[in-house]
């Protein structure tokens, strides 16, 4: 049984007939093992707690199983963004003037694309690092189901290590418009944007969110290429829906009303 | 003798008769068919396309088009010219019209619930206390699936004149629990474990917010409802775990769920009357389980 060190999270392992494997990656458990004809998976999700003994998985655990085509198997866990967009809140909600932007930081909860690799590559299962709340992006009668992030937005952030379960996006936000932007929550189309890898943190592309006003919708850009904060990162994976160049969404929203009874307006 | 003499000398069978049973053939054997098939294509192709109320629409449209094609090519080949039918049709409209009031009112009922979109094919609607998702939206009825798997009909002009509730029109619900607790608990401290439950449900919405409302001063108990949104698709499932995490979170606490209780009391300052059961030696006290 190992368990892999952390700049080796994200390379392909190769998995010995008999023997267990297990992963720690945030919030998620992972064990792994493999017979002559199978590979088998279980997980578990930890809410602080660390397991007595990796080496034995609690009892009730369901094992999932794929055939085995090659002798010589192998695992791979890519790290990847989560399926729906994410929606964050600054730590202190900001006002910016017209024509001016803010340069922000948020930590992205990541999902774990897990991979055999033999004769061919398959996937076998993805899965979510740290179980995310879902919220709702938009008005009771239309938006879209998000995923809520805690950690906040900042203005400035450290790589991390030990956090090898979330990247960073960096945001520029910037109003075009001649009006002033309250920005009180974002939410971010994770879904397409790519991840890169420095040895140390995951970071995403650079996004820039340009707020037009209220009769024209938010125009959304990633660059595609490592942030500037790590310009030597190298792309691990690539974004889950490719999109067009830069896209439009609705991005922005302040609150107008009484929170809790359903009632939320967009504004941008 | 040659196939043609033979069709010649025989009163019954000529060839212009045989024609018309090879029109009548290709028109039922082959066009009935192609009708379906390309019915059913449609609604497969519309509805992966767009909605299964598109390719419902959509299929319809075209097997009763084609049926009535076919049918008005049958006549035709028996002579019956379509201009005597619309003539025919003028007389015997009024007659039949007058015997099908209601059929043709369920007819112009469905066209209009087709327009006006109140509600579509996979949508779960309550009509007069019946709950089901529409199968169908056909030219007379509605066709609902009930939840314990029953086929209601339910003709479209009695949907047109009740109260239809559509209840998965919109992407999010709200799940509203009402909650009672003992009149000697803190309301502070309950509302508190509620919204903590709420928080930590990643099924509850963080926004639109969880809120917790002071209901009402009930006979028995405190009342409080606790209203959270979830996504549409997950509504029982998110009622039926909150309901067990308020249990399990009360026990934890301490905060007593209250059962119906009467108690009777003479005076504010004197203790409560007491009660015996006639052929018992302990007398119990003035508290009645209702």
């Amino acid at each position: 049984m190992s368990q892999p060190p952390i700049s080796s999270t994200w390379r392909t392992k190769r998995i010995n007939i008999h023997q267990q494997y297990y992963w720690v990656i945030g919030e998620i458990s992972l064990w792994v093992k493999c017979d002559e004809n199978t590979i088998r998976l279980a997980y578990a999700y930890r809410s602080g707690l660390e397991w007595e003994s990796p080496e034995n998985p609690p009892k009730n655990l369901l094992w999932h199983s794929w055939p085995v085509y090659h002798p010589d198997q192998q695992i791979r866990i890519t790290p990847i963004f989560p399926d729906r967009p994410v929606v964050v809140k600054p730590e202190v909600s900001f006002r910016l003037y017209p024509h001016s932007s803010l340069q922000s930081f948020v930590r992205i909860p990541i999902w774990l694309q897990i991979t055999s690799v033999g004769k061919k590559e398959n996937i076998l299962i993805t899965l979510p690092s740290v179980v995310l709340s879902h919220t709702w992006f938009g008005k009771t009668t239309e938006g879209e189901l998000c995923y809520w992030i805690s950690s906040g937005m900042r203005h400035q952030t450290e790589p991390d290590p030990s956090r090898i379960h979330s990247a960073i996006c960096s945001i520029k936000v910037v109003n075009e418009s001649d009006d002033d932007l309250n920005v009180e929550k974002i939410c971010l189309h994770t879904e397409s944007l790519s991840m890169f890898y420095d040895s140390v943190q995951l970071w995403s592309d650079d996004i820039a969110v340009s707020y037009r006003g209220t009769q024209d919708a938010t125009h959304i850009q990633s660059s595609g290429t490592p942030p500037k904060e790590s310009p030597v990162a190298k792309r691990i994976s690539t974004p889950r829906k490719p999109q067009k160049k830069g896209f439009t969404a609705k991005t922005f929203s302040s609150i107008m009303d009484l929170p809790g009874l359903g009632f939320t307006s967009i504004t941008g | 003798m040659k196939i043609i003499d033979y069709f010649n000398s025989n009163s019954l069978l000529t060839i212009e008769t045989v024609h018309l049973l090879l029109r009548l053939g290709v028109l039922i054997l082959i066009g009935i068919p192609l009708v379906l098939i390309m019915s059913k294509w449609a609604r497969q192709y519309f509805t992966k396309k767009y909605s299964s109320q598109s390719g419902m629409i959509f299929g319809k449209l075209i097997s009763y088009t084609g049926i009535v094609v076919i049918l008005f090519s049958i006549l035709n080949e028996f002579g019956f010219k379509l201009t005597h039918l619309l003539g025919a049709a003028g007389i015997i409209g009024i007659a039949v019209g007058f015997a099908s009031q209601t059929s043709v009112s369920n007819i112009i009922s469905g066209l209009f619930l087709i327009t006006e979109k109140s509600f579509q094919v996979d949508d779960i609607i309550t009509v007069q206390g019946i709950t089901g998702v529409v199968l169908s939206i056909d030219v007379l009825s509605v066709k609902l699936r009930t939840f314990d798997n029953k086929m209601v009909r339910i003709p479209n002009e009695t949907i047109i004149k009740s109260d239809v509730t559509n209840v998965t029109r919109f992407p999010i619900r709200r799940v509203d629990i009402i909650v009672g607790v003992a009149y000697k608990e803190e309301i502070a401290k309950v509302r508190q474990i509620l919204l903590e439950i709420a928080e930590h449900n990643p099924l509850c919405l963080n926004e639109p917010e969880p809120t917790v409302v002071f209901s009402d001063f009930g006979s028995s108990s405190l009342d409080l409802k606790l209203l959270i949104w979830v996504e549409k698709s997950q509504w029982m499932t998110l009622k039926n775990r909150i309901m067990e995490e308020i249990k399990i979170a009360f026990d934890r606490e301490g905060i007593e769920i209250p059962f119906p209780h009467l108690s009777l009391y003479t005076g504010s300052e004197t203790k409560p009357v007491p009660v015996r059961i006639a052929g018992q030696d302990q007398t119990e006290g003035a508290d009645n389980k209702s």
